[in-house]
């Protein structure tokens, strides 16, 4: 079995607030493979944005990553800026939550999607300008006007995601990182963009790490899955096995709160907002308790103990 | 356009008769005479009647007003009392010289404050920032008479690289001139650049935090780029927005450092003419200022316009 593109081991991301510093996200450990797909599913807060953005190098100065994140066989913790900003969009392109306020106000579609272009290779103005027109038409947003001129606020919603997407790829990089990228569109622009997502990555044999909450699309894009919860990772494997035979509590409660259509017998159940297993009496923050051990219940599926060793 | 351009140059005329009616009713209700003034002391009470009576200050204010209202539709702004020749005259040579020093005070005022905006908010946090950043504030805690007297003593009487005052016209050498225009120049442009240093941190601050920021790190554009290619765009905005008010607090400003200075711009022909009651050339002198600040500040919202292409100008925004 060839290496993992990408590699993240005991990756913990530490936030120095007012009251001490603080692990917001913690030792997680999980790999990617060339060409495959890992979706990483959890609540808000719980650490699956944080560790994409550890991947990207684009975490703000207040947190500091530590552990481990090989990412072809180079360690991009602890890495230079400079060297970093070769790989950034060049081989790890990131796809951004909200297209509205992550493309800019005033610089036209061309000119944001040049940027990448201009930043990495050695091209003519006349070839960059090509080049933005075949990304335009890759992504699907050719058969309309042009809009290579147009400001962000003259476009949809589904064709700003559109050009987020042209620009996370300009470059041909080698992985995708999707936080939430559907988040901010209607049902039926989801829809147009996860599959969008999965045509390139068969297309341009693109690695993907795909943020999302949305169960339903996990099934259909990702092979693997990794569950977050409070800054750790309490399940993950591949995705059939994780949807259809949960391990941990947790997982177990998202999965039940999928909706089946047809079926009006039940109310979804909530995910409580602290699962049982955590809602000991001792009430220590999460951040605070020692992590259980991480066992292999299967082949390629691996689940976090739900009680401390010295608690059993 | 010319549309709006047009809305616009309507909507001068009551932007500029508010100041105007406020400076004449003013004048009339200080205390002090100018047909007293001009006579001196030793003039009998029967010829200070008699040349109020002349000047036309005799008739009732409304009636004073009106005639005042034809004049400046007219563009005859009348005579002063004192200098005895047509405002109309009178004041482009002083205004040449107090634009020409607000100009350069206005590129004083620009390049320090943003200089010191753009570090203290690039830099923030860390010595070179906090360092600019304290320097603005002192900038804005001293006063414009303050600053251009330390610019005396250090450059003129201490370093001899100027003179301490007195104003040499262009028609007696280019270089001459401008070494008697600089000090008041740097002292005006010093004060207002603490404004323009603390609006340009502010709003490189709000730029920097947002997404889009994060978006062109993600593709490795380089930090110089990211500020000056898309940082610099949206972030120029409230400083292009305050260089039109700096005009107007330029021109203000002007009156203590042509003062200090001994330069005869419109600011101390404004002191003089207060000081001696000349009506007609304060009110000339206002119905100057007034027009054209108002008419920098139209430029300015037209530059808008080509800055940020989302500016459309003359219609409301949704």
């Amino acid at each position: 079995m060839t290496a993992p593109l990408l590699d993240i081991r005991e990756l913990s991301v530490t936030a120095s607030t007012a009251s001490g510093p603080y692990d917001a996200v913690r030792e997680v450990s999980l790999e990617i493979p060339r060409a495959g797909a890992v979706a990483m599913v959890g609540e808000s807060g719980s650490g699956k944005s944080l560790t994409a953005l550890a991947v990207a190098g684009l975490l703000g100065e207040k947190l500091t990553p530590t552990g481990s994140i090989l990412f072809d066989g180079e360690e991009l913790v602890g890495m230079p800026a400079a060297r970093r900003r070769e790989i950034a969009g060049r081989r790890i392109g990131f796809v951004f939550q909200e297209p509205m306020s992550s493309l800019h106000p005033i610089l036209t579609v061309g000119q944001q999607i040049d940027e990448g272009l201009r930043a990495h290779y050695d091209m003519t103005t006349r070839q960059r300008a090509d080049r933005v027109r075949e990304l335009l038409a890759t992504v699907g947003l050719s058969n309309t006007r042009d809009i290579v001129g147009d400001r962000i606020g003259q476009l949809s919603g589904g064709m700003r995601q559109r050009v987020m997407i042209a620009m996370a790829i300009s470059c041909e990089p080698e992985l995708i990182i999707a936080d939430e990228p559907t988040t901010a569109l209607d049902v039926t622009l989801q829809r147009q963009v996860i599959d969008l997502l999965a045509s390139l990555r068969e297309r341009l044999g693109l690695s993907l790490m795909l943020i999302t909450h949305d169960l339903g699309v996990v099934a259909e894009t990702c092979e693997q899955a990794v569950v977050m919860y409070g800054g750790q990772v309490v399940e993950r494997g591949d995705t059939r096995t994780l949807l259809h035979e949960p391990a941990h509590d947790y997982t177990k409660a998202l999965v039940l709160s999928i909706p089946t259509l047809g079926d009006t017998r039940r109310r979804l159940p909530t995910v409580a907002s602290v699962a049982p297993w955590l809602s000991d009496t001792r009430q220590i923050p999460l951040a605070d308790r020692p992590l259980t051990e991480m066992s292999q219940i299967a082949p390629d599926h691996w689940v976090r103990s739900t009680t401390a060793k010295d608690a059993a | 356009m010319l549309r709006y351009l047009g809305m616009r140059l309507l909507a001068l005329l009551p932007t500029v008769a508010v100041p105007l009616i406020l400076v004449f009713l003013l004048l009339r209700l200080a205390p002090g005479d100018p047909a007293a003034l001009l006579l001196g002391d030793s003039a009998t009470p029967e010829q200070v009647e008699a040349l109020r009576e002349t000047l036309g200050l005799n008739a009732a204010l409304p009636v004073q007003f009106g005639r005042f209202l034809v004049d400046v539709l007219t563009l005859n702004l009348g005579e002063s009392i004192f200098l005895g020749k047509p405002v109309v005259e009178v004041i482009p040579q002083y205004a040449l010289v107090t634009l020409e020093i607000s100009f350069f005070a206005l590129v004083v005022a620009l390049v320090l404050g943003i200089g010191l905006g753009a570090l203290g908010a690039f830099r923030d946090g860390r010595p070179a920032g906090r360092i600019a950043t304290a320097l603005s504030i002192v900038g804005i805690s001293i006063p414009q008479f303050v600053t251009a007297l330390i610019l005396i003593v250090v450059f003129a009487s201490g370093l001899h690289w100027f003179n301490v005052g007195g104003f040499v016209p262009l028609s007696q050498g280019y270089f001459p001139h401008l070494r008697s225009i600089a000090l008041p120049a740097l002292a005006l442009g010093i004060a207002e650049s603490a404004i323009v240093a603390r609006i340009t941190r502010g709003s490189i601050l709000d730029v920097i935090r947002e997404p889009f920021v994060t978006t062109a790190r993600s593709l490795g554009v380089k930090p110089s780029r990211i500020a000056s290619v898309q940082i610099i765009r949206v972030a120029a905005l409230p400083i292009i927005t305050v260089s039109g008010l700096l005009v107007a607090s330029l021109l203000s400003g002007s009156a203590v450092v042509e003062t200090i200075f001994g330069i005869p711009g419109m600011g101390r022909l404004l002191l003089d003419a207060v000081s001696r009651r000349d009506y007609q050339l304060v009110q000339g002198v206002v119905l100057f200022t007034g027009v054209f600040v108002i008419l920098v500040n139209l430029v300015v919202d037209l530059y808008y316009a080509v800055v940020d292409p989302r500016v459309q100008l003359g219609r409301k925004s949704s």
